[in-house]
């Protein structure tokens, strides 16, 4: 093998690496559990969830009327508590560990629906907002 | 100094200037490091201040193996003397020196008493109010403020000596015709045949012995020194220490969304009220079941400001009436962060006044030490 064949090689498996990665998350049979508490995947919309993640909401308390007001606008970004902590990237692709407690997701959902919308989430939103965040 | 008289004589020996100089210099960084800067200067201060307690340390030693003019034989005097001293001046009959005169002679002494004062109550307002240094352990924060009141007080005092020091040499200088400023920097002095003498006359038999006085400082200040870098490993007593919060239910359920606040920043009473309102927690909804926040409640009630004996637990006992449950709502919060300007807080990485962590690296032990202050250098006043 010449040099030059071997970088082709070695740029081309990093590439294939690379690609399948962000497919294979959503295969995590943790993450899919978790959605499955929600209900059906097939059921839930990624487009919906992207609505419901960058909408403003009514009815929360003033200082947050938006999942975005902590999480920004793009969830592969890092977001921002109101205390100035970091909160991780909220894409799955970006932070692999998101998804995959259920004792976590609930307690979240169920605290930051209150925060923003002052009602506790219907589970289509919530398997909506996580299909949407798996994709992404 | 290429004008010396020839006959002049060497009475302040290069010792003596230089311990006269680099006093006048430490004094000077203490005054405005401890009177106007404050905490953050506390590293600096208590290090200068350690220096000038070796000076201290070293011109005592001197002043019994110095040069002549140097040993506290040649200049101390009785109280008579100096009293002597005082009615011939105003009879306008007192004689020149070439050493020290009676009333330099003590406010020498005086100076150096102040200073070994202000060293050793130094040295327990930092290890009883701070936990650093010597008497780390030994003194808590209830032990350290009547000597932090003293050290205050002595310092001022200082002040004043040093102001009187001055104003007695300028007098001295007009008196006899001569520059006292330039002989303590040349060290010469020019002998005239009507000098007073005051304590031994003469050169006395042992020669000045410089190996041995610094021998003997380092010794002495080996004690305090030593002592401070084996602080750390002091064990300190729980009561005077805050609790370790790591591993406990508290941390892990309270430190999502800021960092974990020391339970000893906050009374009883206001834990109280923050944990029966976590569902409308600063505008957030905190809320966790209900064991784990009776679990957390407890914990912080146990721990809070006042139940040990460390400055924030006792200056965060007193909290705001309208907003009980924010620290940075308290008097002593809003006290000690006035000179900082708002937009400092809104600032990346900040963001919030109650973000201590990005200004104070110790928060999470709940120490606050003025020296782990540091106010990230990259926020910019806004631009208008
Ligand atoms: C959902 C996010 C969240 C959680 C969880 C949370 N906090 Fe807070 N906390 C906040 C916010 C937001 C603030 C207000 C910050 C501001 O206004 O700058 C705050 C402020 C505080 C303050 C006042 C700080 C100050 O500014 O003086 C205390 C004390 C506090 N929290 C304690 C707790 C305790 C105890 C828990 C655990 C039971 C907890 N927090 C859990 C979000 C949270
Ligand atoms: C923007 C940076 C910043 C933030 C955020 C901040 N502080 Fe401070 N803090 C300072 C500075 C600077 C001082 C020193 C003020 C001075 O010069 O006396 C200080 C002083 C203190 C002191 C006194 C230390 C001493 O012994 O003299 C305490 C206690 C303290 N802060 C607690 C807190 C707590 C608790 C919080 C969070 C609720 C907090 N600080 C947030 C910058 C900050």
């Amino acid at each position: 093998m010449t040099q030059k064949t071997r970088l082709i090689l070695t740029t081309l498996a990093a590439g294939a690496i690379a690609l399948s990665m962000p497919l294979g998350v959503n295969a995590d049979p943790a993450h899919d559990a978790v959605l499955k508490l929600y209900g059906a995947p097939s059921s839930f919309s990624a487009a919906r969830g992207k609505a419901f993640f960058l909408g403003t909401h009514k009815g929360g308390k003033p200082q947050t009327p938006s999942c975005t007001t902590c999480h920004t606008k793009n969830p592969r970004n890092s977001g921002r508590t109101r205390a100035g902590k970091v909160i991780k990237p909220m894409a799955v692709s970006k932070t692999p560990s998101r998804f995959t407690d259920p004792k976590k997701v609930k307690k979240w959902a169920r605290r930051n629906c209150k925060t923003v919308l002052g009602r506790e989430c219907t589970h289509t939103e919530l398997g909506d907002v996580l299909t949407y965040l798996g994709s992404i | 100094m290429s004008e010396k008289p020839s006959s002049s004589v060497v009475v302040w020996d290069l010792f003596v200037r230089v311990f006269h100089w680099s006093l006048v210099a430490g004094v000077t960084v203490a005054a405005i490091t401890g009177f106007f800067v404050g905490a953050t200067a506390i590293d600096v201060h208590v290090w200068v201040g350690l220096a000038l307690f070796a000076l201290v340390v070293a011109r005592v030693t001197w002043g019994f193996l110095g040069s002549r003019f140097a040993r506290f034989a040649t200049f101390v005097v009785g109280p008579r003397k100096v009293l002597h001293h005082i009615v011939e001046l105003q009879e306008g009959t007192a004689g020149r020196h070439l050493g020290h005169n009676p009333l330099g002679a003590w406010m020498i002494l005086t100076i150096l008493a102040a200073i070994t004062f202000l060293a050793i109550s130094g040295l327990i307002v930092w290890g009883g109010i701070f936990a650093h240094g010597p008497f780390t352990g030994f003194y808590d924060f209830d032990d350290g403020q009547p000597f932090f009141r003293l050290h205050w007080w002595v310092a001022l005092g200082l002040l004043a000596l040093v102001a009187l020091h001055i104003g007695g040499a300028i007098f001295e200088s007009m008196r006899v015709h001569e520059n006292l400023v330039r002989a303590m920097i040349t060290g010469f002095k020019e002998p005239r045949e009507n000098d007073a003498v005051e304590g031994a006359p003469e050169q006395p038999e042992n020669g000045p012995r410089p190996g041995l006085t610094v021998l003997i400082t380092l010794l002495v200040m080996a004690i305090p020194i030593g002592a401070t870098f084996q602080a750390s490993r002091i064990k300190i007593k729980v009561t005077h220490r805050p609790p370790d919060t790591r591993g406990t239910v508290y941390a892990e359920n309270c430190s999502d969304c800021h960092g974990v606040y020391s339970p000893t920043l906050l009374p009883a009473d206001s834990w109280r009220k923050l944990m029966a309102t976590l569902d409308n927690h600063f505008g957030e909804d905190a809320s966790l079941d209900a064991d784990t926040t009776k679990q957390i409640e407890d914990y912080l009630v146990a721990h809070s400001a006042g139940s040990v004996e460390t400055k924030p637990s006792a200056v965060f006992t007193t909290v705001s009436a309208k907003d009980p449950t924010r620290i940075t709502a308290s008097p002593f919060w809003v006290k000690t962060h006035r000179k900082i300007p708002d937009y400092v807080f809104s600032a990346k990485p900040v963001y919030s006044k109650g973000n201590c962590f990005a200004c104070h690296s110790d928060a999470q032990s709940g120490w606050f030490y003025p020296g782990n202050i540091e106010v990230p250098d990259s926020i910019a006043p806004p631009k208008k």
